[in-house]
This record gives structure tokens, C-alpha cells and sequence, in this order.
């Protein structure tokens, strides 16, 4: 997962070319361009968001956000071959956003969605017949939800964009604005937090 | 934890993501083979690393088309929300971002400025700064305001200004004015080396002279008469 192993510097560029031109044309008022960019990245998008929220509805809430708020924004892109790093910035942000304002609601309620098991994992307890590897694997998922909740903000979009995501580090130190030795510090920081956190679920 | 046991559990952790150059990872190989501990703190940064895949992965049926279709719907009632004035802005403004294109400038007014600049530094072979005037808009590319000095400097009733006129390279630098702000705009005569140094960021360069020129990258698109 190296910056040279992902992509190519011809499939960034390329890449890069075909956001600005899509972003030329949308403000051209070219409906079909802004398709193509959401088309492009909304895997990506709600693959991150989800990996914040931890819900798949709500992850497409602030996807659908991010898009419109970015269409809206378009004409101050400074650079629309850089369209994707912006729109998983504004995507990452809402999400945090979206987490503190959910956090502040659930203090005042006793569903603890965070705290909970998650709808995937609801699904793999159905379905199992033996429930003790269902409940189990649901234990680890919700301590290391626990243990990313815990990490600084920094540390968590970095581990997140870079270690899970696989977004270039390029990419992620564009999107969180930093520099890349930053992201890979952050990483490190992160992982190394959460091999204490975890330590009794990496044991062989 | 000592300096030197951080350094080699950094390296572990950027082992995970393939970014090691030959001797890291020879570093790491033989500290693992020589240590049952950094062996098994290997071991448990790749658990960690497996972990973290398998977490929260998207589901697998996510329905793509219908996310697009509310983005898209979403999108439209704000297109359609916007007058044919406010998209024409947008535009505007997205093309001054973009392309700095010409606005209304008042070109005579501007080439007095530079030709008055350009005499007083000629005078000085210093650099000369004027002020521009915080009404007038100034997105022009650079490369057509340097011309516009190359045309001050070449035209016949500015001929005499120029300090020494078996000068055959010329460079003459603008920095890019801001809204409010000054045009510097200094020369650098270089014919004897037939080379000159890179104009500072934001500048642009004309090169004025019939020898080759010797360029720097940032100098390819210079121009040459």
C-alpha cells in the first residue's frame, strides 16, 4: 500500500484530467458531468463515511450532503483535477460533524447505537448457528470501535483513509491537509494505540 | 520503550502498508529472526492489520442506483434553484479561479504605468514598484502583461531608455499583481552568459536576443524574439 503500489502517476493524472474536465462541464451546466463524479466517487465516499458512522443509512445522508455541498461549491475548487481529494475532505468532515451532533443526542437517550451492535453484525448473529463465534466476533468489532472512537481525530481519519480505506498517502495528507510523514506518524500512532487497546483479541 | 525498539515497531507498522525500502525490511527480517518478541510483536501488527480490514466493511447490498438517484434528484432541485444570472456568476467566478481570464482593463492606463516603471528602472537598473489602483480588477495572465512590457520596451520611443542597447538577452520579471496590490517589475541582462536565473515564483520572463537561450525548466514557455 505503498504511495508508488496503488495507482500509477498516469492513472492520477488521467484521473485528475477527466475530474477537471467533468467539473468544467458541470458549471458549464453540463447535468451529466457532476453524474460522472458521483458515479466515480461514491463508493469511496460512503465506504469512509460508513467506516466513521458505523451506519449505512446515515453514511449516505452525509454523502448525499457532501455531493450537494460540493456541487453548490464548485466554482471555488482551486483545482478541479483535485476533485475527489476535495470531496473526501468535505466527506470526512461531515461525518465527524455528523458523529459529535449523534453523540450529543444519544447522551440524552439510552439507545446506544455506538456502544451497540452493529446491523451487519445483527445479521451474522441471525444467521449463525452457533451464536458464541457470532457474539465473539461482535465483541471484537465493538472493542475496536471503542478503541478507534478513542483515538484522536488525526489519528482516526488518518487510519481510516490510509490503513483501511487504502487511499493513497498522498491523498489522505491532501484530504486531511497535513504532510504525508504526518500521515504515516498518525498511522503509526493509531495502530500502535490500538495494539494495546486490543491486546487480548491479538493474541494467537 | 527504548528510541530504538520505537523505530523498529514504526517500521512494522509501515510494514503493514508495503512502504519499506530493501534495508528496513532487512533491518526487520533479521530483528524478528533473532528476537521472539519483535517476532511476536510482528505477528500481532499483522492480527491488528486483518482486524482492521474486516472492519466495517461495506454491505454488500448497498443499492448503488438508488443513492445515485437521491443525490442526483438532490442535485437538480439546487440546479433548478439557481437563476440563469446565478449560474452565468458561477461561471464567472469559476473561470477567474481557473483561467484568469481578461477582465475590463484599462490597457492604456496600464501600459503608462509599466512604460513609467520601465524607464524609472531603467534609469535605476534597480527594480521598480508601482502602485495599482484597488478599483481596477486584475486577473490577466501574466504572460500577456509581460508582453504588453516587452512591447513598452521594444517600441521606438522607448528604444532610448534602455540603458544598453547591445543588451541581447533581456528578462524582464512581473510579479503577479494582487487586486491592491504593486507590479514589481525588474530586468536582468544577462547577454554575456546567454543564461539567467529563475524568475521568482509568480513572476514571468521574456528573453529578448538572437543567441540561444538557455533555459530552466520553469523557463520553457518564456518568450523569445
Amino acid at each position: 500500500m505503498s504511495d508508488a503500489a496503488p495507482q500509477s502517476q498516469f492513472e492520477t493524472d488521467e484521473a485528475g484530467r477527466l475530474d477537471a474536465e467533468a467539473v468544467a462541464r458541470t458549471l458549464k451546466g453540463d447535468a451529466s458531468a457532476y453524474d460522472l463524479l458521483i458515479e466515480r466517487y461514491q463508493r469511496r465516499a460512503v465506504a469512509v463515511s460508513y467506516r466513521l458512522l458505523g451506519n449505512i443509512e446515515d453514511a449516505m445522508d452525509v454523502c448525499q450532503d457532501a455531493y450537494v455541498r460540493a456541487f453548490k461549491s464548485l466554482e471555488s475548487l482551486q483545482q478541479p483535477a483535485r476533485f475527489g481529494a476535495w470531496l473526501m475532505r468535505i466527506v470526512s468532515n461531515l461525518s465527524l460533524n455528523y458523529r459529535r451532533g449523534r453523540k450529543m443526542n444519544l447522551s440524552l437517550s439510552t439507545d446506544d447505537e455506538d456502544g451497540g451492535i452493529h446491523e451487519n453484525q445483527v445479521a451474522a448473529l441471525s444467521q449463525d448457528s452457533g451464536t458464541s463465534d457470532a457474539l465473539q466476533s461482535a465483541e471484537v468489532d465493538r472493542a475496536i470501535t471503542e478503541a478507534i472512537e478513542a483515538l484522536p481525530e488525526q489519528q482516526r481519519l488518518s487510519l481510516v483513509l490510509f490503513a483501511i480505506e487504502q487511499i493513497p498517502q498522498k491523498e489522505v495528507a491532501e484530504i486531511l491537509d497535513c504532510s504525508v510523514e504526518m500521515v504515516k506518524w498518525n498511522v503509526f500512532q493509531a495502530r500502535k494505540t490500538l495494539k494495546q487497546a486490543l491486546a487480548r483479541y491479538l493474541e494467537e | 520503550m527504548t528510541d530504538k525498539s520505537e523505530q523498529l515497531e514504526e517500521l512494522l507498522s509501515r510494514r503493514l502498508d508495503g512502504d519499506l525500502t530493501a534495508e528496513e525490511q532487512a533491518r526487520v527480517d533479521r530483528a524478528m529472526a533473532e528476537d521472539p518478541s519483535k517476532k511476536a510483536m510482528a505477528d500481532r501488527y499483522d492480527r491488528l492489520n486483518m482486524l482492521l480490514q474486516a472492519y466495517r466493511r461495506l454491505p454488500e447490498d448497498v443499492d448503488w442506483s438508488r443513492f445515485f438517484r437521491r443525490v442526483t434528484r438532490q442535485i437538480d432541485e439546487n440546479r433548478t434553484a439557481r437563476t440563469p444570472a446565478e449560474v452565468d456568476q458561477a461561471l464567472d467566478h469559476s473561470l477567474e479561479n481557473w483561467a484568469r481570464p481578461m477582465p475590463d482593463v484599462d490597457w492604456d492606463a496600464f501600459k503608462a504605468r509599466v512604460s513609467a516603471a520601465v524607464r524609472q528602472e531603467a534609469a535605476s537598473t534597480g527594480a521598480a514598484s508601482v502602485r495599482w489602483p484597488a478599483s481596477v480588477r486584475w486577473f490577466a495572465p501574466l504572460a500577456a502583461a509581460a508582453a504588453i512590457a516587452l512591447v513598452v520596451w521594444w517600441n521606438p520611443w522607448s528604444q532610448t531608455n534602455i540603458p544598453n542597447s547591445a543588451t541581447t538577452i533581456v528578462v524582464v520579471s512581473l510579479d503577479m499583481p494582487r487586486e491592491a496590490g504593486p507590479i514589481s517589475i525588474s530586468f536582468d541582462e544577462s547577454s554575456g552568459l546567454g543564461k539567467v536565473e529563475d524568475p521568482p515564483l509568480g513572476s514571468s520572463a521574456i528573453a529578448i536576443g538572437p543567441r540561444k537561450y538557455e533555459t530552466a525548466d520553469a523557463f520553457d514557455e518564456a518568450y523569445f524574439y
